[in-house]
């Protein structure tokens, strides 16, 4: 789809302009008009000069299309923002402000030729060139090791954001940029359109579906509990689970989970159909309690074990049970803090590194498989005496 | 002698439901017939409005998504430029493709990434995608090149083309190399289970659904298999267990919540289902299997108001005779006999011609006038008997019921010779029910007996029938015990006691626990002379008898049988005896006509032995 025409204005008015006398050289950054995508549902991201700090800067507006302009919701996100930016000014592994919620009016022409202006909002946060889209779209290319550290990176940038009693709520590889100082690289999340703090007020009362991308939504969020501060932060685990998944398997988490769960979409229609209409935030965790009780019993985390993957015998049932913990439907099974996840990430990278641990464990699950084989063939060695004695009683 | 007519309909019935295995889950009131229950059918309407069904709804949203993956289809091709020669990258693509139901898109990202990659996986999504798009014989050709010695996913998948193909023997061997390959995996052990409850190997498929447990113990198929297997071997309580578990694990499951209603029914447990199918109709109101199991449940459970009700569900969805009939039955133990009538009419004319569902119907109205309205009995069923489909009705094991009611009905309207004649004409027909024929004769057998007449006709009738009762299906033990008692009853009469006693044998467990046969029993001890065993044992049968009419017959049989025995011996207190029997209320006709006969047969020899001896004095 096209960029939309007031968009278009926009972008074409700040080509040449200054904002704050401090911004130039605004480019487009979220469009690409090639493919006429727009990444981002209520934004328009542009890559500007900042020539105080010499440094390149995102700068974000609001969408300007007319479904955008009457989502009352949308824009109420888009102002809180940078209200939670400020929030985690000074914090390494977080995405940092570079200036507050302003406005700019934006010249419009109208019917007649009649000149109107526009106010428009945005405000300016660091701009971070380098994504993590090859670790995950094209994973053969790294090794198990490199992309446990990078996970372990990225659950640092999320437990740098749970510090701040904050909960991001759309994380997903597209939302996560590197940034190099002095070498060293750090994970940081952006795209905080989404993001919560734990005591900032609802923007609306009741959420019928998910906060951020649907393939990385946790089922709670899936039914309707999105807004549930309480909630917030599992939510994300459930979104780390997901990644880990794909660093190291070729599908998509949601794809993988989908086809170990037959009717999983009807069971989660369920699960939203009892907890519908409760409101306030004890009460729904509550109800979700309940609603687990019945239909979480069922339900399977998808499996690492299968083609596709691309764990380390060494290491993959330590990587599936990591995978399962985060993903679980029921969000009191998941990990009770990021360090314990860290701790289980840490552990497979030691033993990737050492060979003679490697060797051990890989040693001790061929014994634990041949022990059961073993087992398994004298039941079906006694099944088989046992047939041949009825035979006998039935043939006498 | 039971001359019962055939008991009300017991149950709602349910059509069973297909067992299946996952491999790899009136004549009386002609306004009547044309007034359909007007009320009951808006109530179904209305209901049929307000039925949620979570599927729809599920298939709704899932449609509702299509565009929202597309989208995202979008947002990740654009990424082409960086990774169009990442496997994974096209992969992920081709997922998108099939999430926004573009399998055409799909095939070409495979083949795409194929290309690209040699893993397996690949293969085994180009197989799928080939499968979904009705390419069997493709996909069946990717399968077979693939690594069979290693690829439990190749061979599982080939064996369910066998299975498709009714290719038991070539699906065994695929499931078993698929175990060579990996003797824990999950679908390799659920598809060999299933395999062997195919073959009604039980224990076997037990075993293999054991062994896929150890791996996957949260698989609602798989404890459905089981209970599955279990019923096969007859451990119903097992099956009950696994179905537990089975909705336990999944809720909205249609085929494990059915299976658990009829296994739960059998056990005459039904308080085990009815919570798991109320839970189900909450969240899926367009199941009719499901409200139909919900109704039957909640009748076992005398919840007839709710068993309405989940009929009115059911009708809502989709109609029947059945369905009508079985509102019938409902509101009769309702006691609201009127709309019960109306039902029954309705699911009485309901198919053209009749299906069993309106023959069971014909035979309930018949049924309820025979209670209630008995005047109207043979003028609802005169024209079913003389109508041109009147042979459907004799064949079929229940719309043959009408042919007892319209006996019953000729008799107590004194018709007695018609009803011997209609009874001989349909066994001699000899293209009758089992059931009725059965019923027919162990009636016959009371009728000739009790007229003490043509014991050549009732031994002709015992000999050529009695193999007929013995085979007759387990279910319709009533008729089985009704058969043999008359016969038992008939050969005492006809002081055959031995014959009688080995005719009572063959239904020995009914004794004391059933009213006729006790009382034969009672019978044949007076005919063997032991009279106070026979008096305890008839007087335990008036105890056991569950309508007055039935107590007054047996007091009658009683009194008779001790007057015959006194006789002359004490004149007065055979007569006293006699007169009971003929002036008890509700009793037997033919009873009252012995004791009339007897009374005159002890006063004339009286009278004659008087003679005698006033001879003998002068």
């Amino acid at each position: 789809m096209p960029l939309n025409p007031n968009n278009q204005i926009l972008v074409d008015t700040l080509k040449s302009a200054t904002l704050d006398a401090r911004f130039e050289r605004i480019e487009l950054a979220n469009f690409n008009a090639m493919s006429d995508v727009k990444r981002g549902c209520f934004s328009i991201v542009f890559r500007a000069h900042d020539t105080v700090d010499n440094k390149d800067v995102a700068v974000k507006f609001y969408d300007l299309s007319v479904e955008s302009m009457q989502d009352e919701y949308r824009r109420q996100a888009f102002r809180r923002e940078p209200e939670i930016l400020s929030k985690i000014v000074g914090i390494r592994r977080c995405l940092q402000i570079v200036a507050p919620l302003k406005q700019y009016r934006l010249r419009l022409l109208v019917d007649g030729g009649t000149e109107v202006e526009v106010p428009t909002e945005y405000f300016v946060q660091e701009w971070i060139s380098d994504d993590l889209d090859c670790y995950f779209l094209e994973q053969e290319l790294f090794t198990a090791e490199e992309k446990l550290l990078l996970f372990n990176e990225i659950v640092l940038a999320v437990e740098a954001l749970h510090a701040k009693d904050i909960s991001h709520r759309d994380l997903k590889f597209d939302n996560l940029r590197m940034r190099f100082v002095d070498g060293e690289r750090t994970v940081v999340v952006i795209d905080f359109g989404t993001a919560a703090h734990l005591t900032t007020p609802h923007l609306q009362s009741r959420y019928e579906f998910q906060a951020g991308h649907y393939r990385y939504a946790a089922p709670e969020a899936r039914c309707g509990l999105a807004g549930n501060r309480e909630l917030a932060r599992y939510c994300d685990y459930y979104a780390l689970g997901c990644m880990l998944f794909e660093l190291f398997h070729r599908d998509q988490y949601f794809v993988a989970h989908q086809r170990c769960n037959v009717g999983f979409d009807i069971r989660l229609n369920a699960m939203r159909h009892f907890i519908a209409g409760v409101e306030k935030e004890d009460a729904q965790v509550e109800a979700w309690q309940q609603v687990l009780a019945k239909f979480a019993l069922g339900v399977a985390g998808a499996p690492l074990n299968e083609d596709g993957t691309s764990a380390p015998p060494a290491i993959r049932a330590l990587i599936q049970e990591l995978i399962w913990g985060l993903t679980h439907i029921d969000f009191r099974k998941r990990p009770n803090s990021l360090s314990l996840v860290r701790n289980r990430v840490w552990t497979a990278i030691r033993i990737l590194r050492s060979e003679t641990e490697q060797r051990i464990r890989l040693e001790r699950a061929k014994a634990i498989r041949a022990a059961r084989l073993e087992k398994l063939k004298r039941k079906e060695a006694t099944r088989a005496l046992m047939r041949l004695h009825k035979e006998g009683q039935h043939d006498s | 002698m039971i001359p019962s007519l055939p008991k009300p309909q017991s149950d709602v019935t349910v059509v069973p439901q297909k067992t299946e295995v996952v491999l790899s889950e009136t004549g009386a009131a002609p306004l009547l017939v044309s007034m359909p229950p007007l009320e009951d059918l808006s109530q179904m309407q209305q209901l049929a409005a307000t039925a949620y069904s979570i599927g729809e709804a599920s298939v709704a949203i899932s449609r509702e998504l299509a565009p929202y993956f597309d989208a995202d289809f979008k947002q990740l091709n654009a990424k082409s430029g960086s990774f169009s020669k990442s496997a994974t990258f096209i992969n992920r693509l081709a997922n998108l493709a099939r999430l926004a139901g573009d399998l055409d898109n799909e095939a070409a990202l495979i083949k795409k990434a194929l290309a690209l990659s040699e893993d397996s996986f690949f293969n085994r999504k180009h197989a799928e995608n080939l499968i979904f798009r009705g390419h069997s014989e493709d996909a069946r050709s990717v399968l077979s090149k693939m690594d069979l010695k290693h690829d439990v996913y190749a061979n599982l998948r080939l064996a369910s083309m066998h299975v498709e193909h009714k290719q038991l023997a070539m699906a065994e061997e695929c499931v078993s190399q698929a175990l060579e390959c990996d003797p824990f995996d999950f679908r390799a052990r659920l598809f060999e289970g299933g395999l062997k409850v195919v073959r009604g190997e039980f224990e076997h498929a037990l075993f293999c659904f054991r062994v896929a447990e150890e791996t996957n113990p949260r698989s609602c198929a798989l404890f459905t298999n089981k209970a599955v297997a279990y019923s096969g071997l007859g451990r119903f309580d097992k099956a009950l267990r696994a179905l537990k578990r089975a909705v336990a694990l999944d809720p909205l499951n249609a085929r494990a919540v059915s299976m658990l209603s009829d296994v739960a029914f059998h056990l005459e447990q039904d308080d085990e289902a009815l919570p798991s199918l109320l839970y189900f109709t909450q969240l899926e109101g367009s199941n009719v299997q499901i409200w139909r199991r919900a109704a039957r449940a909640s009748f076992r459970l005398e919840k007839f108001a709710d068993a309405i009700y989940a009929l009115k569900r059911e009708g809502a969805i989709e109609q029947s005779s059945g369905l009508w009939n079985n509102l019938g039955v409902a509101y009769e133990r309702n006691g609201e006999g009127g709309k019960a009538l109306q039902a029954f009419m309705y699911a009485f004319k309901f198919s053209e011609p009749p299906d069993e569902g309106s023959m069971l119907a014909a035979r309930n109205v018949a049924q309820f006038y025979s209670v209630h309205q008995r005047d109207s009995v043979l003028p609802f069923l005169e024209p079913i008997i003389l109508g041109p489909e009147s042979d459907l009705y004799r064949k079929h094991p229940i719309g043959s019921d009408v042919f007892c009611f319209a006996l019953g009905a000729l008799r107590k309207a004194g018709k007695n010779e018609a009803a011997i004649e209609l009874a001989y004409k349909l066994l001699e027909s000899g293209e009758i029910a089992d059931r009725l024929a059965v019923w027919i004769v162990g009636n016959l057998i009371s009728e000739l007996t009790l007229r003490g007449e043509n014991s050549d006709a009732i031994s002709e009738l015992i000999l050529q029938y009695s193999g007929l009762a013995s085979r007759s299906h387990p279910v319709d033990e009533f008729r089985r015990v009704m058969f043999f008692n008359n016969v038992a009853f008939a050969l005492a009469e006809l002081n055959e006691v031995d014959e009688a006693r080995k005719a009572l044998d063959v239904i020995k467990t009914s004794i004391r626990r059933s009213a006729y046969p006790t009382a034969t029993l009672g019978l044949i001890n007076f005919r063997s002379g032991n009279l106070e065993r026979g008096i305890e044992l008839y007087e335990a049968a008036i105890q056991l008898a569950a309508s007055a009419s039935d107590k007054a017959r047996i007091r009658q049989k009683l009194n008779l049988e001790l007057a015959r025995f006194i006789g002359e011996s004490d004149l007065r207190k055979a007569t006293r005896l006699l007169t009971r029997v003929a002036k008890q209320r509700d009793g037997e006709e033919m009873l009252v006509v012995q004791a009339r006969k007897l009374l005159a047969q002890l006063q004339e020899s009286s009278r004659s032995g008087l003679g005698r001896e006033a001879k003998k004095d002068s």
